[in-house]
């Protein structure tokens, strides 16, 4: 008797919590002209999978090189409010990276609220070594991550085969990392489906150095570009065992699934027939235009394609509606939230009609049609995608447009101060 | 002044009797003591002069002017008031001699005169014909629509001496028979139905077109239309029938964000749908917007309308209330004020906008037809019934000679016919195609002079009487403007309508068919010279309520009914002149400024006497069209007084009259402005008839809404001194006057109904007739009806 009202109890607080769960998969050098859905010749079945059964977003902006874009993805703020307006690899470079006192995460935020919270991946904005309780702090309760290359730490150079990953505080070599990773979170769903819980899931895949995968090792591909694509699938591979097992679990109805990547590729795919240039680092759009795949059946049914236009600093104003967060008057967001987007709304009140990016000096922004950046290029998006042609003459909307653009461009205020001395030191004149 | 034209033929007359030429003698004395000083060498008020005339009747001029002069005595307008006065005595007797001698010279000069000119149809009375022969609807379909516009003579546009035949019109004809057979002759079997839909499945995109179109909704943007793409292509729809439009559609956010006064859109009003029908051949006059639907909010509804397209029309629907002016003004204007994203006045994008202001969404749409109630067509089929035998030249002699008959409103004979027969038979033998020989031998006929004209016989044996097909004829354009219906035929046929009996009932069931709207439109419209009512229309930006309110189309509607109403019921036509009744709706009402009348369809309501109106002279219609869009212009009110309802139209101005200067400053009145017509004894001759009437109108401004002032400053004086001596003050003022003398206005509109009926002016001989009906109307309370039994029991009636 007793166990049967301590099992009732247990379940109505189980079930007294229905906020969803949250993953964030971020794919580390891979834009879109590597994913079959976008267009991109090399096929990615499990991620086509998710967006038949989401929404795939077709405009979507992160930054043009991997530490601004976590910064801006974790913090919810431009490169030009937090100051991380460049790369700067701190495990390498030494710094103090991103201060918790400063910067409020998503993750802490929905820790704070309940959330169970792990991160599997690349971090590299803090040193995991010198703060080890970083991690904690910035709001994951576990973590499975590679430390990234730490100054004086040889043994960290390495992260796929035979590479060094930190679990819940304890480092050692593993065989190969990626999988290591995807199996540490895979278990980690398993432990805590019976609560809301958060995955921030920033891969190792499909950064370099490129070599084979548990795939292809026995009959390796030739060449740079073609271990890149070996990795492009292994990485689709992996995504679908995380994405299986959330099914197998019966969680699919309550779980948000978001699929990204956080910079432009490393080598350039075929989009739509065409060669898409690579996009890492690069000032231009496909510096920053990825992949942007989200799958919600509670809010939205699947195989939408939509041009709502999404930028990094949503994520966090998102997270924080999806777990039912009411945003503090204190917490500076620059974003707003898609769920009224993934609801479906009509109302362009709801949604954006811009989207920003910056690295170093340089800025762009765009609407659904054209792209303006602050060295004067004004492209027409829908017919010039790769950013070559002027506007006509004859084009008497483009020049109200650009006024447009060009009002918001110069609503942003110069770049905020370094981070940090060593981010100073190494950026001279940028803050 | 009466004017009668020169008559064509010259008269001779038998010698007069000699005691007729005695009792010049008392003419000519009377002419030099009380005439001949302005009216002789000297001078010549009026372009009239007397001194000349030598007292022989036979002399048409001559009884014509003594005609005016005897008018003149009666109406007690000669002597003008200021000169010497006959003696009582001395009026009697001369009045009394003119009469006898002029009654006299009437009777003579009956037999040679007062003849009707060859009159051919106009062109209502072709397109009735058209309609009427071939049971037709022309509710798009105009065979007249490139045919110059008919000539009016004392302002009625059937009279045959203004309808010439011009070649052009000769090939207009020629043209419209092409047109009208080609409508008419559809053999075979009924034309296969045809169906276009446009409904999308719900897909997955936003925004752009494919998505919004995928998203199962087609979107009226503003007022452009919406229609289907294949219907367009195919330059519309293949026949003409009847067919059914259907759609479902829905009113999103009818109330926005948006405020009413930044969309230029009343957020009130329920979401309207409208259809409208056009066609590519025909253009822009075309156009007309056939139904339109209330669209409830948040809900789809589905409905369907039915309506006759003629071949080549397709149709559009369109949000007939939404947001005024352009998308591109939200864009640039409004958007920058509600979405600080939006920059002011860039054409911001229109993914900002679409989905947050009023929408109208349309998820299916489709036409299915034709839809026939009978097949062949009756129009078809009356005169191409169908064979048993495959169709042969017998049959098509048989058909054409059916058609003859009906077309050319009388029995054909053999002779007439044949050359039509032989005409379409050797078509026939040479191309071997039976409908496209038929179809020749109709346009032949329908281009015979037996079609086009109101052919009267000259050589008939029985004189210059009419027979009972050429009465049957003229009856039915009088009283429909359009050929006899299969009963006045037979009763022609028959010899019923000889009767006087007959002719009276059948007088009786035209005026009670709904055909007979034609004669109240025809005849009403030109008596009155309404067809000028829109020529000068008011200025819209200052008189927006004229306009929205439709109130021209209000004014011609109150006219006609009011018409329609004293013909239908028999009143007294003294009714024109002044009653205590209108018909109004709630905006006439409103534009009248008479308070409690809310329903917008035509009623019949009483008047009161401070509503200040009451009779023709208080409707709008007649205010307005004899005003300039500006301001009145009492002098055109005063010649329309004369002219429509005493029949005693003024001369026409010298030709060297300048016109008035307005006074922009304010500060004289029209009344002062005219000074001139009095100071003046040339102008003041024919302006001491006119400008009393017309100035005494003032009260009425120039859209027949009632003042009591000009300005602050300006008062109105709406009094008057008639030429004979009586004071009018105002309109009511007139309506009094006119009504003492009830016997010249029935006189004035008997006149004017022989005109109309006969299409021809009239001539000195015709007053008898006319003087007999007037006397006969107050026996029977001046009834309208009456008064159309008499004429046509007349004897110009029955005569050629």
């Amino acid at each position: 008797m007793k166990k049967l009202i301590l099992f009732f109890w247990l379940t109505i607080a189980a079930h007294a919590d229905d906020r969803p769960n949250i993953i964030l998969i971020m794919v580390d050098d891979m834009g879109r002209d590597w994913v079959s859905c976008y267009g991109a010749k090399h096929a990615t079945p499990n991620i086509d999978q998710l967006a038949k059964q989401g929404v795939r977003y077709e405009t979507a902006w992160c930054t043009p090189i991997c530490t601004p874009t976590r910064v801006t993805l974790l913090t919810g703020q431009y490169p030009c409010h937090h100051g991380w307006v460049q790369h700067f690899d701190v495990p390498r470079w030494g710094g103090a990276g991103l201060r918790p006192d400063r910067f409020s995460t998503f993750a802490r935020h929905l820790r704070d609220r309940g959330y169970a919270t792990a991160i599997g991946g690349k971090w590299q904005i803090n040193h995991l070594g010198k703060q080890p309780e970083i991690l904690k702090q910035h709001g994951f309760d576990e973590h499975c991550v590679w430390p990234g290359v730490e100054a004086y730490q040889p043994e960290t150079k390495e992260r796929f085969w035979g590479g060094l990953i930190a679990t819940n505080g304890k480092r050692a070599k593993v065989p190969y990392g990626p999988d290591t990773i995807n199996r540490f979170l895979i278990n980690f769903i398993k432990r805590n489906k019976d609560r809301p819980f958060l995955v921030y899931y920033p891969m190792l895949l499909t950064h370099g150095p490129h070599t084979v995968t548990p795939l292809n090792k026995i009959n390796p591909p030739e060449g740079k570009p073609a271990l890149y694509a070996g990795n492009v699938t292994y990485m689709d591979q992996l995504v679908g065992k995380l994405v299986s097992t959330v099914d197998n679990l019966g969680l699919t109805k309550r779980t948000v699934i978001i699929f990204t990547g956080d910079n432009g590729s490393s080598y350039s795919g075929v989009l739509n027939g065409k060669p898409y240039p690579k996009g890492k680092g690069r000032e231009a759009t496909w510096g920053v235009h990825v992949p942007f795949i989200v799958r919600a059946p509670f809010l939205a049914k699947g195989g939408i394609v939509s041009r709502d236009l999404i930028d990094f600093t949503d994520i966090y104003p998102t997270c924080l509606e999806l777990a039912g967060i009411a945003p503090s008057e204190k917490l500076k967001l620059d974003g707003r939230s898609f769920v009224p987007s993934l609801r479906g709304s009509v109302d362009p009140f709801e949604k954006r009609s811009w989207i920003y990016s910056q690295i170093g000096n340089f800025r762009m922004i765009r609407d659904w049609h054209h792209f303006v950046d602050n060295k004067g290029a004004f492209h027409d998006m829908n017919k010039d995608p790769l950013q070559q042609q002027k506007i006509s003459a004859q084009d008497k909307i483009a020049p109200g447009r650009l006024d447009r653009l060009q009002m918001i461009l110069e609503r942003f205020p110069p770049n905020a101060p370094a981070p940090f001395p060593e981010f100073k030191t190494k950026h001279p004149n940028l803050n | 002044m009466r004017n009668y034209a020169a008559i064509v033929l010259l008269i001779s007359l038998p010698p007069i009797p000699a005691k007729a030429v005695e009792k010049a003698n008392l003419i000519r004395p009377f002419l030099e003591n009380y005439c001949v000083q302005c009216h002789g060498p000297d001078k010549q008020k009026g372009d009239r002069r007397f001194d000349q005339l030598t007292g022989n009747f036979a002399k048409l001029e001559e009884a014509e002017t003594f005609q005016e002069i005897l008018d003149q005595l009666n109406l007690g307008e000669m002597p003008p008031e200021e000169k010497p006065q006959p003696k009582v005595g001395e009026l009697k007797r001369v009045v009394g001699h003119l009469t006898q001698s002029l009654a006299r010279a009437h009777e003579l000069a009956k037999e040679n005169s007062g003849k009707v000119v060859l009159r051919r149809l106009n062109r209502e009375e072709y397109r009735n014909t058209i309609r009427d022969l071939f049971d037709l609807k022309m509710v798009d379909f105009d065979p007249t629509i490139t045919f110059p516009p008919d000539d009016a003579v004392e302002g009625f546009d059937n009279v045959g001496e203004g309808l010439v035949t011009s070649d052009y019109l000769l090939s207009n004809y020629l043209e419209a028979a092409r047109k009208v057979t080609d409508k008419i002759v559809r053999p075979g079997p009924r034309p296969e139905i045809i169906r276009y839909n446009k409904a999308v499945e719900k897909t997955k995109s936003s925004l752009d077109k494919e998505g919004r179109q995928a998203a199962g909704r087609m979107f009226i943007k503003f007022r452009q239309p919406l229609g289907l793409t294949r219907l367009d292509k195919r330059r519309g729809v293949p026949t003409a029938g009847e067919y059914v439009i259907r759609f479902s559609a829905r009113a999103i956010r009818r109330k926005s964000r948006y405020k009413d006064e930044d969309l230029r859109y009343n957020s009130d009003e329920p979401m309207l749908l409208s259809i409208s029908i056009d066609s590519r051949a025909l253009g822009a006059t075309a156009h007309r917007i056939i139904g339109e639907y209330a669209i409830p909010d948040d809900k789809v509804v589905t409905f369907e309308h039915r309506v006759w397209l003629e071949k080549g029309f397709t149709f559009h629907v369109h949000w007939a209330n939404g947001p005024n002016g352009s998308f591109k003004r939200i864009l640039r204007k409004v958007l920058p004020k509600y979405n600080k994203d939006a920059l002011f006045p860039a054409r911001n994008p229109p993914e900002m906008y679409i989905g947050s202001g009023p929408e109208l969404h349309v998820y299916t749409l489709g036409i299915e037809g034709p839809f026939y109630e009978e097949w062949p067509l009756p129009g078809f089929n009356r005169f191409f019934p169908p064979s048993t035998v495959v169709p042969n030249a017998q049959y098509l002699r048989s058909c054409l000679t059916r058609l003859a008959n009906a077309a050319f409103r009388r029995p054909v004979t053999a002779e007439e016919i044949k050359p039509y027969l032989n005409l379409a038979e050797r078509y026939f033998e040479e191309n071997k195609d039976f409908w496209a020989a038929s179809r020749y031998g109709m346009r032949a006929i329908l281009t015979s002079p037996r079609f086009l004209y109101l052919t009267e016989y000259a050589s008939h044996p029985a004189g210059r009487k009419l027979d009972s097909y050429e009465l049957a004829s003229r009856l039915s354009y009088f009283l429909w403007s359009s050929m006899p219906d299969k009963e006045l035929r037979a009763a022609a046929a028959s010899g019923r309508l000889e009767t006087p009996s007959g002719l009276r009932a059948q007088v009786e069931r035209m005026l009670k068919n709904p055909l007979a709207s034609a004669f109240s439109k025809n005849f009403a419209e030109q008596w009155l010279r309404l067809r000028k009512l829109g020529e000068m229309p008011p200025d819209p930006e200052k008189n927006r309520a004229y306009y929205a309110d439709n109130i021209e189309n209000a004014m011609r509607e109150e006219t006609r009914l009011y018409f329609q109403h004293i013909l239908s019921q028999n009143r007294s036509v003294l009714e024109f002149i002044d009653s205590d009744y209108t018909f109004l709706n709630a905006s006439l009402a409103r534009h009248y400024n008479i308070s409690n009348i809310d329903h917008q369809e035509f009623q019949r309501v009483n008047l009161q006497p401070e509503h200040q109106r009451g009779g023709l002279l208080g409707q709008g219609s007649i205010l307005t069209a004899t005003s300039n869009g500006v301001e009145t212009q009492p002098v055109l009110r005063g010649v329309w007084i004369l002219e429509n309802l005493l029949g005693t139209p003024p001369n026409p101005p010298p030709p060297d009259v300048e016109p008035i200067e307005p006074d922009t400053r304010g500060v004289t009145t029209i009344r002062q402005q005219m000074e001139r017509h009095r100071s003046n004894a040339a102008c003041f001759e024919c302006h001491r008839k006119i400008d009393p009437l017309g100035l005494s109108m003032e009260h009425y401004d120039f859209l027949g809404r009632w003042r009591d002032r000009y300005t602050k400053r300006l008062p109105i004086d709406a009094t008057g001194k008639m030429p004979d001596g009586t004071a009018v003050n105002g309109s009511a003022g007139i309506r009094s006057y006119l009504k003492q003398k009830p016997d010249q206005f029935t006189r004035c509109l008997t006149e004017k109904l022989f005109i109309y009926a006969l299409g021809r002016r009239l001539s000195f001989t015709d007053r008898d007739d006319i003087d007999r009906i007037v006397a006969a109307m107050p026996k029977h309370r001046y009834g309208l009806r009456e008064l159309i039994q008499r004429i046509v029991a007349s004897e110009p009636f029955h005569s050629k």
